[in-house]
């Protein structure tokens, strides 16, 4: 059996992690990582657990992590999309500079 | 032997014809007034053929199937508590309808003047088609048996009426209307909170199943939250502030039927959801809601000594009168409750009068401002002569019908208060004394509309045309013949609410 | 009583339908442009959706004879594999889906007529109705997550449509690292149900988790769920992305996320914490968040100049009334909460088309000056009237009977107060509806001119008004099939377990 609480630990550090460059950073590219730091947490946590039976790996879980890499990475390479076209236009990606709706 | 169908047909006359007076008027223009009137008076034709079958009591009823899984029928009910009202309401609509032709047409002049653009034929359509629905509403509410049937014909009172401040009336109409439509559905949705827990505890949505909610803790919560709908819309003191606004600023016709006939529908409800079905509940309310009555007859009275703009002073006038009604109320007896139905019928021909008046002197004299008025009874004898009537009905004067009422309700109040505390005489005895302010406002105020000098400016005032006149003096009619022959009101009041309580 | 059906990739049909439809509208498309056909997209799009409705409703035969059907995806038996389940809750939602995405479509015809890209258009919003109905028909949590994240992706870009400007893309942006995190929120919670029970299917979970007593590993999981669907139903707090990303959409697309995208996410928030949880446990914090977000999104609601923000907002305060049925958690609760469901879909998907044709044809959002327009734009000013009585909650029309039986259950369930704050918010929302109408009713400025809208855009708002109205009076069929599926949900729970594990 594996122990548990490292891998707890890691996951829980790297959801602030994710969560603080979300939150924090000015730049889209910065907060898409973040976001994508957010990701692999979860997937890690997924993993982990898989390795509570004892005696084996689960492969449930492998297989449901690597269908969620690919779907995040979607949604990433859409952001990315998005922060390509800002640039063309804008010519900047600092989003304190590109906030114009208001509350 | 009534007609089948007469109840729903009733409510679906009124409702059909609106949409086809829309298409019309948009046609015709003013005329539409007219064809207006038609399903107002098919629909008085049933009701009077029901109020002779119903002679010496009994009722009759339909219902239909809506959502019967859902526990919602579609059931109407009209019996000696509901006829006058019906009647009452049918004849107010009717006339108003009429008085409405001449009186809309000179607005709209008015407006012409104002604003260099011609009216389009649209609005003399919508304001007749929401007149139709407004009465549908308002038919529909007296009718109901079951409970939120009676909640979609309440707030289908709301919308056209709302929707005819907004577009027809005076000053800040638009606030005014939200203001109005602000005040009376808050008081609906505690109303529909009130409802909705009742049938947690009954089971069922009917009216006549709220008997069941006495005895359950929670009787008193659900009681005053359903009374607390109905007192927003009576404006009794202390909810009462739309109401000046409101009525001060309707269009004259719609005002003349919000404050007679709308008001006291709230009146009528308290009758039939709260002191019949849950009278014990309510017996326990007696003293607090008489002392409040009181408190609205007399604010009401000052406040419309205070007043200078005829409609606001017409306005006040109906919050004392609602007091009034409330009195009777209060006293949870057989002849308080009778004469609070008997008062709404008074009130509702009498104001009907008086707002009809206030509308002659606008439209012929020009000015609201009573102040700017004086010996007009040289001018305009009929319209005096009715204005005296109007006043002497609701001041209960015999030999016109308000006397009848006043005795009533008092007799009621007395019958309670001999039999209770201290206060209650107190409140009672105070009450009489205060029907000196109703008096003393309405002479007042005739005696410096109609009588004195008559003004430079106003030496070419004419006399109202027949019209106007004309629904004013049937209104004035039904009231001096009921006030010399009671019977044909109480005969349908006294022995169901004999019954009931 | 129920067959497993496992050959293949298997999928329900209505489902197979929206992803082949999806994936033939590329081509269509780029043929359409090639040959130079102009209409030939947008007919294929209506014949998609005509077709998925006509699906849906052979599916409901065979899930009535059958109870609950289930559809095994990979050929792996379930609990091991990821699995359709579809009762009657699922037909009620993928029909509600299929009813607004339909009449969107019509509609879209005449609105979308003038702009460029309109192939990716149309083949995005068959996708995300295609990831709407797998949400509503999973079975277990994984199939879920893959539909939830097709829905939202394809929303995302939706959103961000009319890419000249900058609005659409902020609020594209927002609203895609907001739902992002509430996706990797989602995984998060897939894992510890995973770690608690070895499985992601539903009725496993169901059998083995429910009822269980509270831990921090439970509130772990509780947070989790409401954090991951809660962004995409826009609950308080979690609502920020919202009145940016409806107003800046292209009209259709407003009215799809607001009418169903949002509804989706409650679905699959009623399902998993039914499944999950029993009711009693998440009866006071839902029926907290159902507080915080009727009055503050109320109370924003009051200070808003654009119609469409305004609308917005909107639905960020019937979400919370929604959340009252949830709270309530009873088979009368669930009932009110699907039946508000459909009947808001139809109300704000009409509200946001009709203020759309205005849009349209003005050029303008804000509502000041708009003022006149129901004298220059009577059919849809109309209609836009009857939408807004209805999420009043006027009697007459539909909304009022999904809110009376929300508050009543409300009462039922022993959360009196929550009634009380429920009518209130209620009142106080007609307030900024008024403000809608008396602009609908005023008379217009010098110079102010608009024509109606063009027939076809005319036409699906009529027709959605006249479903209100006659919701409204008749609501007898809609409240027994809202009841059905309710009752599938929460009492058919065995029968659903039952299904799956035998």
């Amino acid at each position: 059996m594996v122990p548990l609480e490292p891998f707890l630990v890691s996951v829980g550090l790297m959801f602030v992690i994710g969560l603080y460059s979300l939150m924090v950073k000015r730049d889209m590219v910065r907060i898409l990582i973040g976001v994508e730091i957010l990701f692999n947490s979860a997937n890690l946590c997924f993993i982990a657990l898989s390795t509570q039976v004892p005696g084996f790996v689960d492969p449930y879980a492998h297989s449901i992590v690597m269908m969620a890499i690919v779907l995040d990475g979607t949604v990433i390479a859409v952001g990315l999309a998005m922060v390509m076209n800002v640039y063309k236009h804008y010519k900047t990606i600092d989003i304190r500079k590109l906030r114009r709706l208001k509350w | 032997m009534a007609i089948p169908y007469s109840l729903a047909l009733v409510l679906l006359v009124p409702l059909v014809s609106a949409p086809i007076v829309y298409f019309l008027g948009k046609q015709m223009g003013k005329k539409v007034g007219w064809v207006a009137t038609l399903p107002l008076i098919i629909t008085l034709l049933l009701i009077a053929s029901l109020a002779v079958e119903l002679n010496g009591g009994g009722s009759y009823s339909e219902s239909y199937s809506w959502a019967p899984d859902a526990g919602l029928t579609f059931g109407l009910l009209v019996d000696g508590l509901s006829i006058w009202m019906l009647i009452t309401i049918n004849v107010l609509c009717l006339m108003i309808c009429v008085y409405s032709v001449t009186y809309m047409e000179h607005r709209f002049e008015e407006e012409e003047h104002h604003t260099g653009v011609p009216t389009p034929n649209s609005s003399y359509a919508s304001y007749y088609a929401l007149y139709l629905f407004y009465a549908v509403g308002m038919l529909g509410t007296v009718l109901t048996t079951n409970l939120i049937q009676f909640y979609l014909f309440y707030e289908l009172m709301l919308v056209p009426s709302w929707a005819l401040i907004n577009n027809y009336g005076y000053g800040e109409k638009e606030r005014i209307g939200m203001m109005y439509f602000m005040w009376t559905h808050v008081g609906a949705v505690i109303l529909l909170a009130g409802i909705l827990s009742s049938f947690w505890v009954t089971g069922s949505f009917e009216i006549a199943a709220l008997a069941g909610v006495v005895g359950s803790p929670m009787a008193g919560w659900i009681a005053f939250a359903i009374l607390i709908g109905f007192f927003t819309k009576m404006a009794v003191f202390g909810i009462h502030i739309w109401l000046p606004y409101a009525h001060g600023e309707a269009p004259t016709p719609i005002s003349a039927l919000l404050s007679p006939a709308m008001i006291g529908i709230g009146a009528y409800a308290a009758t039939r959801l709260v002191i019949i079905p849950m009278f014990p509940v309510f017996a326990t309310f007696s003293t607090v809601f008489s002392f409040w009555a009181l408190l609205t007859m007399v604010y009401g009275g000052l406040m419309a000594l205070a007043q200078d703009d005829i409609k606001r002073f017409l306005a006040y006038s109906s919050v004392s009168q609602m007091g009034y009604i409330f009195l009777g109320l209060a006293s949870a007896a057989e002849y308080g409750v009778s004469g609070a139905i008997f008062h709404y019928v008074t009130h509702g021909f009498g104001k009907c009068i008086l707002f009809g008046v206030a509308g002659i002197l606008m439209s012929q004299v020009g000015t609201r401002s009573i102040k700017e008025m004086g010996g007009l009874a040289d001018r305009m004898p009929i319209t005096a002569v009715l204005c005296l009537l109007g006043f002497f009905t609701i001041g209960g004067v015999p030999p016109t019908m308000g006397f009848m009422s006043k005795f009533f309700i008092f007799s009621g109040t007395f019958s309670t208060a001999l039999a209770g505390s201290t206060t209650q005489l107190l409140v009672a005895v105070v009450s009489i004394i205060m029907t000196v302010l109703t008096v003393g406002y309405s002479l007042w105020t005739v005696r410096r509309i109609f009588f004195g000098p008559l003004p430079e400016h106003l030496k070419d005032v004419k006399e109202a045309p027949l019209t106007m006149t004309l629904p004013l003096l049937v209104f004035a009619l039904f009231s001096v013949i009921i006030g010399i022959y009671p019977k044909l009101v109480t005969d349908y009041l006294l022995p169901f609410l004999a019954n009931a309580l | 009583m129920v067959d497993i059906i496992s050959q293949g990739i298997n999928l329900p049909l209505p489902l197979l339908m929206l992803l082949l439809g999806g994936l033939t509208s590329l081509m269509v498309g780029l043929l359409s442009e090639r040959i130079g056909v102009a209409k030939l997209r947008e007919v294929w799009m209506i014949i998609v959706s005509a077709a998925t409705l006509t699906s849906i409703y052979y599916l409901n035969q065979s899930v009535q004879k059958a109870g609950v059907l289930v559809i095994s995806i990979w050929g792996q038996l379930p609990p091991l594999g990821g699995c359709f389940e579809i009762d009657t809750l699922s037909i009620f939602m993928s029909g509600s889906i299929a009813v607004l995405g339909f009449l969107v479509a019509l509609y879209s015809i005449s609105y979308m007529e003038k702009e460029s890209r309109l192939t990716e258009f149309y083949t995005l919003m068959t996708f995300m109705m295609a990831g709407m109905t797998g949400v509503v028909m999973a079975g277990d949590m994984f199939t879920l997550f893959v539909f939830w994240e097709l829905m939202g992706l394809s929303s995302y870009v939706l959103v961000a449509f009319l890419k000249s400007k900058w609005g659409p893309i902020e609020a594209g942006f927002k609203y895609l690292v907001m739902s992002a995190t509430a996706g990797a929120f989602l995984i998060l919670s897939m894992a510890i149900i995973y770690g608690m029970t070895g499985t992601l299917n539903f009725a496993a979970i169901a059998d083995n988790l429910r009822g269980a007593a509270v831990s921090p590993w439970i509130i772990a999981l509780f947070s989790t769920l409401v954090v991951g669907f809660g962004v995409k139903s826009a609950i308080v707090p979690l609502h920020t992305w919202l009145p940016d990303a409806h107003p800046e959409a292209p009209s259709p697309i407003s009215a799809l996320l607001s009418g169903i995208v949002i509804e989706t996410g409650l679905y699959a928030l009623a399902r998993v914490l039914f499944l999950t949880f029993d009711p009693g446990m998440f009866k006071l914090p839902i029926a907290f968040l159902a507080v915080l977000t009727m009055t503050l999104a109320n109370v924003m609601a009051l200070l808003q100049t654009d119609i469409k923000r305004l609308l917005a907002y909107s639905s960020i305060a019937q979400v919370g009334y929604m959340l009252i049925g949830l709270a309530a958690g009873t088979t009368y609760g669930f009932m009110a909460l699907f039946l508000h469901i459909f009947n808001h879909s139809m109300m704000k998907g009409m509200a946001f088309l009709a203020s759309g044709s205005i849009v349209h044809e003005t050029g303008t959002r804000d509502i000041s000056s708009l003022r006149g327009i129901g004298k220059m734009m009577p059919v849809t000013s109309l209609s836009l009237f009857i939408a807004l009585l209805g999420l009043g909650g006027v009697p007459g029309t539909n909304g009022f009977i999904s809110k009376y039986h929300l508050f009543s259950a409300a009462f039922g369930s022993g959360l009196g107060w929550l009634g009380i704050m429920g009518v209130l918010n209620s009142a106080l929302s007609m307030a900024y509806y008024i403000r809608i109408m008396q602009v609908l009713l005023g008379s217009p400025k010098e110079g102010f001119k608009a024509n109606e809208a063009p027939i076809l855009m005319l036409t699906v708002t009529m027709a959605m008004a006249a479903i209100i109205v006659i919701l409204g009076i008749w609501p007898a069929p809609l409240i027994n099939f809202a009841t059905s599926a309710s009752q599938s949900l929460v009492e058919g729970l065995s029968t659903y377990i039952g299904a799956v594990l035998g």
